[in-house]
């Protein structure tokens, strides 16, 4: 029988969740471990984004544990076909959030937040492809950073830098 | 060649870091929960003692007997510096009032929160006292008495909560984008400006950023040029590498780090990064090394390699008397000097290596002129032979896919091109992937395979042009034009910041 543990999202919703699904979060493991996880688990993640942050746990705990049931036999062929399967998953999870860029943002800050270092990196991964082309107005226009330069070192770095600004 | 001797190593103690770390902060929380005298003393201690717990002491008593200990403590104490060092960033990020001072405050207001409990005023509450609540937690200044059958973060954990968006992609996300744009994003703010100029996040990037971003290429007798596979995302400066103080050849590139050759008498080499034009000549080797010397350069970046050290390793042949050999000189910039390797090759079939290998996961490979791979492991300073199939010669080129090691080779027939992939430690055949001349856009005649991106694009050099085919979705991007004269040497490169000490 798994041991269940129950979250709430900061608009209150509950989800039941197995232990080892949501150990992925170093943060919730660290939790369970100093025995402080007893009762709802209050997590400042909407639900919407939560329940995109299990999505992403099942699916990697899904994987690890028929990773351990199988023999050695055939596994080569198996994996291939399980990281084709895999691939696939990461690509549709990906276009999803590619396509609401919010639920991409709050899903970064949940994935830090929890301490979810595979998520973390995936969803940089994401962002960084996706922002890699971009210029420095768009940046902060997109993360809602203050240019805070004065016009001359504006001008002055963009000088430096100028090979980066072109094609 | 077993490798799995050091990862092991760095694993086992990256864990330790880890734990340090964490074990230091929650050590923190405890302490300020506590309601005691020492309150007081703990919270004057900085932040640094709380990274030697006994555990440390241990650890290196544990390790003592092997006689790696004293390199693995400087990594840990390196791994720890550098924690601590981001952790320090980290809370000054946060606020500079939430963390470091507000602890100082600390217990002078617990105590009178304490004497006039039934008083407080929640509502009332000053922003600083509010913050106070979130750290010392229920029993002062609980606000929601009704939540206790709900679990409780410990207050580092709370912290995380208010980090920015702005934040987490400056410190998360940019060690994953290629030099170019970091260079170009220096103008965001001079936050931003700051920490992209800054050494940190130089080590990160240079440890996440792994996608090949283009070719440094050289016609004999001109300039080295950048092909970039994405003009926006990845580049170097132009005109590349005059920044050294002589005419150079390009020779190999690892990492970021491209290692080039004087054209001159004395055939110095030197190391560069031709984003940061920052560079560094090698001293002169023991035996004599040529233009056509074999040669690669081996930089792995991992969290414990902060200084960014490689090597240079190359394969020498020495005619004694009358007897052919090999011998692998390595330079190594941890002593600023070369040495020779115990073991020497005599296989006749490996006497005439290519001038540039390829370097993965602690092993040099190149190919020989008699159809076998020369391989050398860096870590047990041995040297293998991998036979390639027959009728293989120098047109094929090592890459890495799906994490292994390949070696692809093109075959021509009648105007169409099959790429043949070899792989696995026997090199068989893996994968054949036809080039579609309807696709190609030309019978081919003349191609050869320069590397492979992210497991599916092939890099591959018509005689005209170069272009890239991704495999699965079929189709053909043009990347650039050659002159007629091609290139004498055209090399893969990763668009890093990785720094080079003189």
């Amino acid at each position: 029988m798994a041991i269940m543990y129950a979250l709430k999202s900061s608009d209150n919703e509950i989800f039941e969740v197995e232990q080892k699904v949501i150990e992925q979060s170093e943060t919730i493991k660290k939790m369970i471990e100093d025995g402080a996880a007893t009762g709802e688990i209050p997590l400042q993640v909407s639900s919407k984004t939560l329940a995109k942050v299990l999505e992403w746990c099942k699916q990697r705990q899904h994987k690890t544990v028929e990773n351990e049931n199988d023999d050695n036999k055939g596994k080569r062929k198996k994996e291939r076909d399980e990281d084709d399967d895999i691939k696939e998953w990461e690509n549709k999870f990906s276009d999803e959030l590619k396509a609401d860029k919010d639920v991409l943002f709050d899903l970064l800050l949940a994935s830090n937040y929890l301490d979810l270092p595979a998520l973390l990196s995936f969803l940089c991964q994401l962002v960084a492809d996706m922002v890699a082309g971009k210029m420095p107005e768009e940046i902060r226009r997109m993360f809602n950073i203050e240019n805070d330069f004065t016009p001359e070192e504006e001008k002055a770095i963009t000088a430096e830098h100028g090979w980066a600004f072109q094609p | 060649m077993t490798l799995h001797g050091l990862p092991m190593q760095i694993c086992h103690v990256s864990q330790f870091v880890n734990h340090v770390v964490v074990s230091s902060t929650s050590s923190t929380a405890s302490i300020i929960n506590r309601d005691s005298h020492s309150v007081l003393i703990s919270l004057s201690l900085s932040i640094f003692s709380l990274s030697f717990p006994s555990s440390y002491f241990h650890f290196l008593g544990f390790q003592s007997c092997c006689p790696l200990a004293v390199s693995i403590s400087v990594y840990v104490l390196v791994g720890i510096m550098a924690n601590l060092e981001n952790q320090y960033l980290k809370e000054e990020m946060i606020d500079d009032d939430y963390v470091l001072v507000d602890f100082e405050d600390l217990p002078e207001k617990k105590s009178s929160a304490r004497n006039s409990s039934q008083e407080v005023d929640f509502d009332n509450l000053p922003e600083k006292q509010g913050l106070v609540r979130n750290i010392s937690g229920e029993n002062i200044y609980d606000a929601n008495p009704s939540s206790k059958k709900c679990a409780k973060f410990p207050w580092h954990i709370k912290l995380k909560e208010d980090i920015s968006l702005s934040d987490v992609v400056k410190e998360h996300v940019l060690p994953f984008l290629p030099a170019k744009a970091l260079c170009r994003f220096r103008a965001v703010s001079t936050e931003w400006n700051k920490w992209i100029s800054g050494p940190f996040l130089c080590h990160k990037q240079t440890t996440n950023f792994k996608d090949i971003s283009g070719l440094i290429c050289q016609s004999p007798g001109s300039d080295p040029s950048f092909i970039s596979f994405n003009q926006d995302a990845y580049g170097i400066p132009r005109p590349s590498l005059r920044f050294l103080p002589e005419h150079v050849s390009i020779r190999s590139t690892c990492n970021g780090l491209v290692c080039c050759q004087s054209c001159s008498l004395w055939y110095l080499y030197y190391i560069c990064n031709p984003v940061t034009k920052k560079w560094k000549a090698l001293p002169n080797s023991n035996l004599n090394h040529g233009p056509e010397t074999a040669i690669a350069l081996a930089f792995e970046p991992t969290t414990f390699n902060f200084a960014a050290h490689y090597e240079l390793v190359c394969a020498v042949p020495v005619s004694l008397n009358d007897i052919s050999v090999v011998y692998f000189e390595i330079y190594s910039s941890r002593s600023n000097t070369w040495r020779i390797a115990d073991t020497v090759c005599s296989e006749m079939d490996a006497l005439k290596p290519d001038n540039s290998g390829f370097y993965m996961k602690g092993v040099v490979y190149w190919k020989t002129l008699f159809g076998v791979v020369l391989a050398f492991d860096l870590k047990n300073e041995q040297y293998g032979i991998l036979r390639l199939p027959a009728s293989s010669g120098l047109d094929g080129a090592f890459t890495q896919m799906h994490g292994e090691l390949c070696y692809m080779l093109p075959q021509t027939e009648d105007g169409e091109c099959l790429i043949t992939v070899y792989g696995n430690l026997d090199m068989s055949l893996k994968y054949v992937i036809p080039l579609k001349p309807e696709i190609v856009g030309a019978t081919v005649s003349d191609c050869q395979v320069l590397t492979c991106v992210n497991d599916d694009i092939l890099i591959i050099l018509l005689r005209s042009k170069v272009i890239a085919y991704h495999v699965k979705a079929q189709k053909v991007e043009l990347l650039s034009q050659v002159r007629p004269e091609g290139f004498g040497n055209c090399l893969p490169y990763i668009n890093t910041l990785v720094p080079v000490e003189k």
